[in-house]
């Protein structure tokens, strides 16, 4: 049996081999990919209204997943804390609230005594999780009335989902603050002729395709161009509003995150531009350089220089110059 | 599919073997089967020449030395010739229907010129150029002793050595053959006749890295092919043949190695096993094979991208494990069958570390200086394993022979992690041009970029992919003798049938942080490092993946899937194919006095089927829709061929081939899975039109054999290609969007033409110390053009012009030192759309040196160094001194022993 024992011991060196060359080649420990957790989490981790704000929704939701969410009873505490000034006693959910497939559901949540914490139960009334949901803080501020002070921070904790794969992700704490800056709120001016609009157009037309099409012509007659500027938290708008010929009410939005310091303006966002068949081409970067100045109710402000990626270098940017816009506080 | 002024060949084609079907089979006639050995070690001797006296029958000892003849009845004197060998005559009687059975040895020439002790390395190199002299067709053979001459690990590097062929490298190693500067997918790759499929995902050529050359007996480079081989194989094909029990007397054959590897200073082992064996008197032969290979190794390299500049360093651990039996039976002379298996594992655990040095070169208010630092922990598996049952028998008046095959390839990556940290720094610039081998590189800022704690977390992203690519396959040829006059023929004709199943799998999961405050790199370093990576660059540990991963689990909270990068990443690259092959040629050989001529067609039908996913993001960017699509396609080949060989001497040869070929295109191009992005107007989108290149294919050479083991051999080639697939960028609307899109394209035509010299022969005429020495030298020279859309002609990609090896050796009683040189000519790597946006791989020389030590003939030493001058990898891009990689591996080595026991 010379031949079995030779034939054993050269396959055992073989397994020996295959044995020896599996030996540097797993990792110490595995990363925790697979089934990956369904996580809840809210939208942001900060924001603000103005001081009047009488409520303040929060969204909460399940960040992207795949495939559908699990069906299990999840409840997730709530807590509201680090309450100043104006918001000490009052502050508490006054509802929650889940939109799917445009109806609207409200939420169980229980409060403790004061309203500072509490449990919220996800499930809608059929026993499913909605993707969202939005908290909606009760305020102290009132139109006209009261103008609040202060700021609160809301945490989530102790997310039980029994067994589903379901964790509290982050962000899980929010602060709120009031928006009472200088800028904040909303201001207004019009656009009564075709010389303003052409002005306009110069500085913002260049990044926003609609704006750059509009003509005077096409606003019905003996009407104006209401223009808004609503600086939000860390976010502004301009909207333009007009009634074409047709008298239907037509909006053109330019959305911009800015920053301000000193009398000095700057906005940042992105633009679509378009191919030549009408369609989206890309995608780009704008910088808007500019100075303000506010006397009572009035925002004058001074637009300097308009650039986005591809136009940045000197004698290329969109626009260059000083036009302006005279804004009365809404 | 092929041109018109093609007819009268293939009719002269059809009528050649019209007149051969016609002519009378054998009648009164008896068979020899016998086999040539060497006289001194028993050893057999394939390509042996065994003719009758006076007649044109005669016949080619096979793979184990064999032969068999049908002659007519009655006494015949048998002629043995070998390169090398004493010629020597056997008369033999032959009666009707019965098979007289031979042995018949030869006396080595070159042991009594020389007087030395048999090393095993001259008979190598005879039996190679005995089975190349005695081919029908135009074929390299390198035989398993010749592959030991050279430092060559795996079988990629071994083919190198082989006229014509040049190589693709991975970190310093071969892995894809290119023959006479044609791309991979040119190359058809067989081992023991059968085609093998590919491990990678997509392709369908084979990374030969993967097999260690010591699991072969020989492999043979078949440059033009016969009507019973695989139609696609335009460049030619490779075959690797595994070893097979030739003795009664057990053989074990071991070798121990320990290597050293200079840039990653570690050192590497390898060990090999062989035992073979013949049983039952003779009818049982036994052949198990295992090897083993651990290597370190790793590379510095720096590359351009546009104005970014890259330092990459590399640490990897490659192993290769070969297990390969042969079990043969034979119940009798006449009948046989014979069950081989082979089993290859690779596998490659790549750490690849890198800083990305990005600058605001326009001072753009949109964009920082950044310099980003990935690392990567990978490991790949490649499995390929095949099982190969058939049979061969000896009726009275036919040749039978058949097969089936099972071949499966594998490539599977269970993980493959890259983490990003992203740094800023005040200022960053590079410059290219002042030394453009080295480019250099200034960063300002309060924090040096060696700091790791300058860079952020950026992302982490878990990959794993399956790529499974199964043959099945089944074959017969049946042969029959016949004699037109006073010569003899065969006749053969057969059918083939393959069923191809191939698959991919993507898995890739990419994480962001979501969390508070941002990790930096500082948390996670470790690994390797360099204070002087080339010579001029510092380069700081990259993260450790082990110890980012327990990071990862206990935070699972703060990362966030990115669900839409995961679904569009594993729907566009995911796909399943289907490839059946229906096979069936007529050829016919028959040998006149010195002409030999063989002839015939080969038809395939190819069947394709597919399913696929289309996926489409929409004008925000986001994904909006995936789609699982399925298709179809076939296509089929006519293939005439015709080979004459003209013996000028008993040594010398004129050969002549037109063949017709073709490449099927990768799966990876015809599958036609969609990523269109309509916010990025851009579209990758497969070609199911995508039909395969045809290639005409013209060799004329000539080759003398020396007799004291050598030859020299000259020829030219030509193609000409149609339907060359390129991969096209081009403008399209689709749904009424204007998009650019890429796709592989069917171009016009691509001519080949060049030619090959090769010599190579021991110097025992040499006077005294000198006759020790041996010349081994080979040149290619080839030249082409492609018409391409847009671009007009250009070089074909991977067409090197000028390709060479030169080695010289020397050798003594027991001592045997050679130094070879391998050129590899530069060559275009990828086709941009202007000629100055072409990237090329600059030509290379790497010397490589090895000495063995005889001790006795069944103890050698050896040692072995390559890359002795660090050769770097480089590409450039448009013009010579515009590099955009530079890649080096420094020298590495082995240093063994090997036994035979017999």
């Amino acid at each position: 049996m010379k031949f079995i024992k030779i034939l054993s011991n050269t396959f055992l060196v073989g397994l020996f081999m295959m044995l020896a060359s599996c030996a540097d080649n797993t990792l110490d420990v595995e990363p925790l990919v697979e089934n990956y957790p369904f996580r809840l989490i809210l939208d942001t981790d900060e924001g603000g209204d103005l001081p009047d704000a009488e409520d303040y929704g929060l969204e909460i939701k399940f960040a992207d997943f795949i495939g559908d969410l699990p069906s299990a009873v999840v409840t997730v505490d709530y807590e509201i804390s680090n309450l100043t000034d104006d918001m000490i006693g009052n502050v508490s959910i006054d509802e929650i609230v889940a939109e799917v497939d445009d109806e609207e559901y409200e939420l169980d949540f229980t409060a403790s005594a004061n309203g500072l914490s509490g449990t919220i139960t996800l499930n809608l009334p059929d026993g499913s999780l909605p993707e969202s949901f939005e908290v909606v803080f009760k305020l102290p501020g009132e139109e006209e009335v009261f103008y609040a002070s202060g700021s609160f921070k809301f945490s989530l904790s102790n997310l039980q989902a029994a067994g589903a794969n379901i964790i509290l992700g982050t962000p899980d704490e929010f602060e709120y603050e009031i928006l009472d800056h200088e800028l904040a709120g909303s201001w207004k001016m019009e656009i009564t002729n075709e010389d303003e609009l052409d002005a306009f157009k110069e500085i913002f037309g260049p990044i926003n395709a609609d704006l750059g099409a509009l003509e005077f012509s096409d606003v019905m007659e003996g009407e104006s161009i209401e223009v808004e500027f609503e600086f939000e938290f860390d976010e502004m708008k301009i909207v333009l509003v007009y009634l074409d010929l047709d008298g239907e009410e037509v909006e053109i939005e330019i959305e911009a995150d800015y920053d301000f310091d000193d009398g000095e303006l700057e906005l940042e966002g992105s633009h679509i531009i378009l191919g030549d068949d009408g369609e989206p081409e890309d995608e780009l970067d704008f910088i808007i350089e500019s100075e303000y100045s506010i006397e009572g109710s009035i925002l004058t402000i001074t637009f300097l220089k308009v650039i986005d990626e591809d136009n940045f270098k000197d004698g290329e940017e969109l626009y260059a110059g000083s036009g302006v816009s005279v804004l009365e506080k809404d | 599919m092929f041109a018109a002024t093609l007819k009268p060949m293939r009719n002269s084609l059809l009528i050649f073997i019209f007149l051969i079907v016609s002519l009378k089979a054998w009648s009164q006639a008896g068979t020899i089967k016998g086999k040539v050995t060497d006289t001194l070690t028993g050893e057999r001797l394939p390509g042996a020449t065994v003719k009758v006296a006076n007649s044109t029958t005669g016949a080619v000892t096979d793979l184990q030395g064999e032969f068999f003849l049908r002659v007519k009845t009655g006494t015949v004197v048998l002629e043995v010739s070998y390169i090398g060998y004493k010629s020597s005559e056997l008369t033999v009687d032959v009666t009707v229907n019965m098979v007289s059975v031979v042995e018949i040895s030869l006396t080595s020439g070159i042991t009594e010129l020389q007087d030395v002790v048999i090393t095993g390395v001259l008979q190598g190199q005879q039996r190679a150029l005995n089975q190349q002299k005695t081919a029908d067709n135009i074929k390299s053979i390198v035989s398993a002793d010749q592959i030991g001459r050279f430092p060559d690990p795996n079988v990629a590097e071994a083919l190198q050595r082989v006229p014509g062929v040049n190589i693709e490298r991975d970190q310093g190693e071969g892995r894809y053959v290119l023959v006479r500067g044609l791309a991979p997918q040119f190359t058809n790759i067989s081992i023991n006749g059968e085609q093998i499929p590919s491990p990678e995902p997509g392709v369908r050529f084979v990374a030969l890295d993967a097999i260690p050359a010591d699991q072969l007996a020989s492999m043979e480079v078949t440059r033009a092919i016969t009507p019973d081989m695989d139609g696609d194989a335009v460049g030619g094909n490779v075959n690797l043949i595994t070893r097979t029990a030739q003795s009664e007397t057990p053989t074990i054959r071991a070798s121990l190695l320990a290597g050293y590897n200079s840039i990653v200073k570690r050192y590497n082992g390898q060990g090999s096993l062989e035992f073979s064996q013949r049983f039952l008197n003779n009818k049982l032969g036994v052949m198990l094979n295992t090897s083993y290979y651990e290597t370190d190794r790793g590379s510095d390299n720096w590359e351009r991208d546009d104005e970014e500049m890259e330092l990459r360093l590399y640490e990897l651990v490659r192993t290769r494990l070969g297990l390969s039996s042969t079990i043969d039976y034979k119940f009798n002379t006449k009948n046989e069958i014979y069950f081989r298996s082979i089993y290859n594992r690779f596998t490659d655990r790549e750490l690849r570390s890198r800083y990305i040095f990005v600058p605001n070169v326009d001072d753009s208010p949109f964009e920082d200086n950044e310099i980003e630092r990935l690392t990567k922990d990978r490991l790949e598996k490649q499995i390929v394993s095949s099982f190969n049952l058939g049979g061969k028998h000896l009726f009275n008046k036919i040749n039978l022979d058949y097969e089936v095959a099972y071949s499966e390839a594998i490539q599977d990556t269970p993980f493959d992690i890259e983490l990003g940290f992203v740094g800023e720094v005040d200022g960053l610039s590079i410059d290219f041009e002042s030394d453009p081998e080295y480019p250099a590189f200034t960063v300002t800022n309060d924090v040096p970029y060696t700091d790791n704690s300058l860079y952020e977390f950026d992302e982490a992203v878990f990959g794993s992919t399956y790529a499974l690519d199964i043959n099945k396959t089944a074959k017969i040829n049946i042969g029959i003798p016949f004699k037109a006059g006073a010569n003899d023929g065969l006749l053969k004709f057969g059918g083939k049938v393959r069923f191809k199943e191939k698959s991919f799998r993507v898995t890739e999961d990419v994480f962001s942080w979501e969390g508070g405050e941002t990790p930096t790199l500082n948390q996670f370093e470790g690994g390797p490092s360099n204070g002087n990576f080339l010579g001029r660059y510092s380069f700081s540990p990259g993260a450790d993946v082990e110890k980012f991963i327990p990071f990862f689990n206990t935070n699972r909270n703060a990362f966030e899937l990115n669900v839409e990068d995961k679904l569009s990443a594993e729907a566009v690259e995911s796909y399943k194919a289907t490839e059946d092959v229906y096979a069936a040629y007529l050829m016919a050989r028959i040998q006149f006095n010195k002409l030999m001529l063989l002839g015939g067609f080969r038809y395939e039908l190819t069947k394709v089927g597919y399913n696929f996913n289309t996926v489409v993001y929409d004008f925000d960017g986001d994904l909006d829709e995936i789609v699982s699509e399925q298709g179809k396609t076939d296509y089929s080949f006519l293939l005439p061929q015709l080979h004459v060989r003209y013996a000028i001497s008993s040594n010398t040869n004129i050969r002549a081939a037109f063949t017709q070929s073709y490449s099927r295109p990768n799966f990876e191009s015809i599958v036609p899975s969609q990523e269109i992005d309509f916010s990025g107007r851009e579209a990758t989108i497969g070609n199911p039109e995508l039909i395969p290149v045809g290639a005409t294919n013209f060799d004329l050479l000539g080759e003398h054999y020396f007799g004291t083991v050598g030859v020299l051999s000259g020829g030219v080639f030509y193609k000409k290609l149609s339907d060359f697939i390129f991969n096209r960028r081009f403008d399209a609307t689709l749904d009424g969007i204007d998009l650019t899109v890429n796709q592989w394209q069917n171009g016009q035509s691509a001519d080949l033409f060049g030619f090959e010299l090769a010599y190579q022969q021991n110097l025992t005429f040499l006077p005294g110390v000198l006759s020790g020495l041996s010349v081994y030298a080979n040149y290619t020279y080839t030249t082409s053009n492609a018409s391409i859309e847009g671009r007009g002609k250009v070089r074909l990609p991977g067409q090197a012009s000028n390709v060479g090896n030169f080695a010289l050796g020397y050798e003594t009683k027991r001592l045997n030192v050679r130094l070879a040189l391998n050129f590899n000519g530069e060559y275009i790597s990828e086709v941009g759309e202007e000629s100055d946006e072409d990237f090329f791989v600059k030509s290379r020389v790497q010397f490589d040196a090895t000495a063995t030590y005889t001790i006795n003939p069944r103890i050698r030493l050896f040692a072995e160094f390559l890359n002795l001058t660090n050769q770097p990898f480089e590409v450039y891009q448009g013009r010579e001194d515009q590099y955009v990689q530079r890649e080096f591996y420094s020298w590495w080595s082995r240093v063994g022993v090997k036994v035979d026991i017999n």
